[in-house]
């Protein structure tokens, strides 16, 4: 169990972001296009330089390699190792993990049986569904035994049946491994249903929402940044502290 | 059109097919086999084996590193690196060997050489380097053509799932260049073997010393040998034939990703 602490982050597109994420939430960060949720993501993950502190359970994590960090991180593309079945995707994802090969096969088929994927095991990434290859996806980053899980609109293309589907089995698993999660999204209704705080980052700042059922009536045509536009003051800084804390 | 092309299509053919036709009834049937019994073919295909082998494995040792390196670096000066290692594919090979030759002519050159005890003027290593000069700038070239395409966005998903950089290296992006470095490897081996002009000046030509198939073709043709000369030609010819083969049998592998088909996956 992880709490993530982020203070001052800045990169060429992301401005001073300060953001707490308690262990075992699930933060929503939305915003337009471009407007630096990736590139935050990918600063958590040691991914990018940037300036500022993180802190995982009060150890600053800034001098860590990505490979050190223990972030399960999930692309919008998913990408999974076109060359490896997907049993073989897992397993390299526990590389680093201290533990003897049939430990490691168990794993696997655990975390496959519970995402319901098992007989896809020996299956190539190129042989299986959008659906299929999410699910595969999500399998794989939760095996390394992350201490945050980082979502990158890992449901955006699928239809909307497929996706609520996801969303329903990923905040399972998501309160299962009480696994700290921040989520990406462009979809009000995702962040609506997975949320237990939403952040909305607009031209490189992050505003809080301490409550994701007070934005619950918003139109799926507006844009994120105009939220704040609707008398839903975000509050910052120190009182997202506290809120979060709340 | 469509028969229109078939006028150019048929002269290539042609062209190809009487260059064979040529080479396989320039001597009847009972000479050619009477040649077959010359120790001196064996010879010279297992040197030509064992160097262009070696010159292969020498080729992918510094290729691959360099095509990665080439692809995932940008530094002052690197259009000119790039252009300097590709210069050996468009030089006559001749004059490459030439090159060679006034190198390791050199007294500095020769000297640490000796100390080394490295011999390779007029020597199969000699041979060896020459092919190497040759087929290194292909199996460069080759790397930084898969390495550039290839999303660096797969290292980045293996660095968060917990593999050190070397392990990203070599479970990642080398099977997922595989196909291409594979490919590679046929296409510099298949130069290696039909290398010439380079070895001819670096290595000379000298019977059941320096004697490749290329050589061997060279130097019986001029001694007038031509059923030994003719052998190695057709030795040298299935060669290639056989590798084109393969390349077409081994294909695209199950998992390729579409997004490379455009560079030969």
């Amino acid at each position: 169990m992880t709490d993530i602490r982020i203070e001052k982050v800045s990169t060429r597109i992301l401005k001073d972001i300060e953001l707490t994420v308690s262990e075992g939430e699930l933060f929503v960060l939305m915003g337009p296009s471009g407007a630096g949720k990736s590139t935050l993501l990918q600063v958590i993950a040691g991914l990018l330089p940037y300036e500022g502190r993180i802190y995982f359970n009060g150890d600053c994590i800034d001098r860590l390699p990505p490979h050190k960090r223990r972030v399960g991180y999930l692309f919008q593309d998913l990408l999974l190792f076109p060359h490896l079945t997907i049993r073989k995707n897992l397993l390299l994802a526990m590389t680093h993990l201290k533990l003897n090969f049939d430990a490691k096969q168990n794993r696997v088929r655990d975390l496959l049986s519970l995402f319901g994927i098992l007989h896809l095991a020996d299956r190539f990434p190129v042989e299986m569904s959008g659906g299929e290859k999410q699910r595969a996806a999500l399998a794989r980053a939760i095996a390394t035994d992350p201490r945050i899980l980082l979502l990158d609109e890992p449901f955006s293309s699928l239809d909307e049946r497929n996706a609520e589907h996801l969303r329903d089995e990923l905040k399972k698993h998501q309160r299962h491994f009480r696994i700290t999660t921040i989520f990406v999204t462009h979809n009000w209704n995702e962040a609506r249903e997975l949320a237990d705080r939403i952040g909305v980052i607009c031209d490189g700042r992050l505003e809080h929402y301490p409550n994701a059922s007070k934005i619950k009536h918003i139109d799926e045509g507006k844009s994120v940044c105009s939220v704040a536009n609707l008398g839903y003051s975000p509050i910052r800084g120190e009182e997202q502290l506290s809120a979060s804390g709340g | 059109m469509r028969y229109l092309c078939l006028v150019p299509v048929g002269l290539l053919i042609l062209l190809i097919a009487g260059v064979l036709a040529g080479l396989m009834f320039q001597l009847p049937l009972p000479q050619s086999l009477d040649a077959l019994a010359a120790s001196e073919i064996y010879f010279a295909l297992r040197l030509t084996l064992l160097t262009s082998g070696a010159a292969t494995l020498i080729a992918l040792f510094l290729g691959v590193p360099s095509g990665y390196f080439l692809a995932n670096h940008s530094f002052r000066g690197k259009a000119l690196v790039d252009t300097l290692i590709d210069l050996p594919m468009t030089m006559t090979p001749l004059v490459a060997g030439v090159g060679l030759l006034f190198l390791l002519s050199n007294d500095a050159v020769r000297q640490v050489l000796e100390v080394l005890k490295i011999e390779l003027l007029f020597s199969p290593w000699g041979a060896v380097l020459a092919q190497v000069l040759i087929t290194a700038p292909i199996m460069t070239r080759t790397c930084r053509s898969i390495f550039s395409v290839m999303d660096g966005r797969y290292e980045q998903v293996a660095q968060t799932l917990g593999l050190k950089p070397y392990q990203v290296f070599f479970r990642i992006s080398m099977p997922m260049a595989f196909p291409v470095i594979l490919s590679g490897i046929v296409l510099c081996w298949t130069r290696a073997v039909g290398e010439f002009g380079a070895t001819l000046m670096v290595a000379g030509a000298t019977r059941f010393k320096t004697e490749t198939l290329p050589i061997a073709v060279y130097l019986n043709i001029s001694s007038g040998e031509l059923g030994i000369a003719l052998i190695c030609a057709w030795l040298l010819i299935m060669t290639g034939f056989i590798v084109l083969l393969v390349m077409r049998w081994i294909g695209s592998p199950l998992w390729t990703d579409h997004s490379m088909k455009g560079i030969g996956i």
